[in-house]
């Protein structure tokens, strides 16, 4: 067990070293010059450009030494947890993303566990009663799910929610005067999350529903049906045991998703994470915190990638015997 | 509903008469599949009216401060926008942008995914084990971050919007195409092909491609789909396509502001609406295109 695990890790080693280089070339090789794009983007600094000033700024931003070497240089730094500064906010960038970190993990944490309770029950219950009028309404609402954009379904959200009928806060993580406390966090938090929650759960419950079926007509519940178990012992330890296997390739899979989704709806909730911190860096090019920004939601998606991989391990004994 | 209909479906075309072609073979099939008929009028409803919106509604950007923010009426079915323009109108046009963009960038996903997973799965070894990595990085990725910077850094317009959204949406395709690959360049007909001299680019693009076009076109029809998102989150960000050309996703930034949310929801509902049934309707047409081009998915 243990080797097996030391083995997931080994091979994330490339493929972390791999994505800092495609981020780095992604910035980097994308048509322009930095200097215009950062600099000598406003009219104020474009205008009073001075002769020698365009070659000292190269200097002191070490746009002068070519590409490999900058790349070298940044992940000498990142080795000592530098992830360089941002020019908006001129503090570091670990800083920064450190501090708006947790509101995001609370509202993807939260938006996961509904989707997987949810989407599980929901495409278990559709298949036990495949055809039932049950089934086609959660068949319908699963297709909902997939086809609505997530922030309009926000906007629908809130303007039904918080204002028709206003028994949500509209924006924010608390309220702004008061002391702070759970309850009034998870008041701010249910509509975000429930939002933000619905693709995931339409799509668990879509794959739910079809791994449940074919798990349903295999020859294995057949014969625990004829050995007379009764309908519980069937579904719970022989049916659902092994429709819930896949499930878990399923939930990662749809990880880089949710932290799509996290961009937007930060932003319709006004929910003061990474996501929104994200999106005003990329309205300012704010090169190093974008770099921190998409090194960080890249290695949480690698460790939920491991995560699954371990837990897959522990589930299913003959991965380890195989690998 | 679908699933019901396609069933029966199924059921009565499936004895296809011998001599029929697989590719004539689907369209019948599909017919029966009563969701994917709605979805695709829908469709063809949708872009006849982007196509001709100029006919149809040909005062996009006519500003007439007399009839500012009005709610739907007879004149303007959609209502006015803040501007007095016809919101009809906009979302006609909008239709153009978020369609062509959906249309392109699932044509590029699509040829680059293709390419990689037939190479990916005839060549096997170490190219293989190669491109699947490169596959992993890629889809490992943030991706609509990095389409947000991309887009950015090389200007939002509607080519490069296409581009960046079709250059990273393709690595869910060349899996499943190489999956596809791997049992195809099994098969008996395939073995014989290459027994009687077939070269490799023949046995590819001449034997093994024609067998996975379905999982191709499926799949393109979900790009459509994904990609008609991200431009309208794009645009809603206000990170895409620039007024006052408008977009599905552009004409809902608006609504950003609460008071406009509040007080005028025709201005975000009516292009909200149409992108929510645009992709509905091409989720529909890709279920029912599945199960008439699947021979496998007969089963369920």
């Amino acid at each position: 067990m243990w080797a097996y695990i030391v083995q997931r890790i080994v091979i994330m080693v490339p493929l972390v070293v791999g994505i800092t280089i495609i981020n780095f070339a992604f910035f980097n090789l994308a048509p322009g010059d930095p200097l215009d794009r950062i600099y000598f983007s406003n009219i104020e600094t474009a205008t009073s450009e001075t002769p020698g000033q365009r070659a000292r700024l190269r200097k002191l931003y070490g746009l002068d030494k070519p590409m490999p070497v900058r790349y070298l240089i940044w992940i000498r730094e990142l080795a000592q947890g530098n992830l360089g500064r941002s020019m908006v906010y001129t503090r570091p960038v670990l800083e920064l993303v450190v501090e708006r970190l947790p509101a995001t993990l609370e509202l993807t944490v939260s938006a996961l566990l509904i989707s997987t309770t949810v989407g599980v029950i929901f495409g278990v219950v559709s298949a036990l009663r495949q055809y039932s009028m049950l089934d086609y309404v959660l068949t319908a609402g699963a297709l909902f799910g997939i086809s609505i954009p997530t922030f309009f379904f926000g906007l629908i959200m809130l303007y039904v929610f918080a204002f028709v009928w206003p028994i949500f806060p509209a924006f924010g993580m608390a309220s702004v005067l008061g002391e702070f406390s759970i309850l009034d966090n998870l008041h701010h938090l249910a509509l975000p999350a429930l939002v933000l929650s619905l693709d995931g759960t339409a799509g668990i419950s879509r794959y739910t529903r079809t791994a449940m079926l074919e798990v349903l007509s295999a020859d294995y519940v057949r014969t625990a049906r004829a050995k007379g178990l009764s309908d519980r012992l069937v579904i719970g330890r022989h049916a659902f045991r092994n429709a819930l296997l896949p499930l878990l390739t399923i939930t990662t899979l749809h990880l880089p998703g949710l932290f799509g989704g996290v961009f937007v709806i930060e932003t319709v909730f006004s929910w003061p994470g990474m996501g929104q911190f994200g999106i005003d860096s990329v309205r300012n090019l704010d090169y190093q915190v974008l770099m921190g920004v998409t090194l960080f939601a890249t290695i949480l998606v690698i460790l939920a990638n491991l995560l699954a991989d371990i837990l897959y391990a522990v589930v299913d004994p003959r991965i380890r015997v195989t690998d | 509903m679908s699933n019901q209909v396609t069933t029966q479906g199924t059921a009565a075309t499936g004895d296809l008469s011998p001599g029929r072609s697989k590719s004539v073979s689907w369209w019948p099939r599909f017919r029966r599949h009563r969701g994917a008929l709605i979805g695709f009028g829908v469709l063809m409803l949708f872009s006849m009216g982007s196509i001709f919106a100029p006919w149809i509604a040909p005062d996009r950007d006519r500003i007439d401060l007399t009839i500012v923010s009005q709610p739907p009426s007879f004149a303007h079915i959609l209502g006015t926008d803040l501007g007095g323009r016809d919101v009809f109108a906009r979302v006609l046009y909008g239709g153009r942008v978020s369609l062509s963009v959906g249309l392109v960038a699932a044509a590029v996903a699509s040829v680059i995914g293709t390419l990689i997973g037939l190479l990916s799965g005839y060549l096997g070894g170490k190219m293989d084990n190669l491109l699947m990595r490169f596959t992993e990085l890629i889809s490992t990725l943030p991706n609509f971050f990095i389409i947000l910077i991309l887009v950015t850094i090389t200007g939002p317009s509607v080519i490069n919007i296409m581009m960046v959204i079709g250059v990273l949406g393709w690595t869910g395709k060349a899996r499943l195409i190489r999956g596809q690959v791997l049992l195809v360049r099994e098969l008996d007909y395939v073995t014989a092909a290459r027994a009687i001299g077939g070269g490799p680019r023949r046995l590819l693009f001449v034997h093994i491609l024609p067998a996975v076009v379905p999982f191709v076109v499926v799949g393109a029809m979900l790009s459509i789909a994904g990609a008609i998102i991200t431009e309208a989150s794009l645009s809603f960000l206000g990170l895409g396509v620039r007024p006052p050309i408008p977009t599905w996703g552009n004409m809902i930034t608006r609504a950003q502001d609460l008071t406009i949310l509040q007080d005028f929801p025709w201005l975000w509902l009516s292009p909200g609406i149409a992108i929510f049934l645009t992709v509905m309707a091409l989720n529909f047409v890709g279920d029912g295109l599945r199960d008439s081009m699947d021979p496998r998915s007969k089963k369920n």
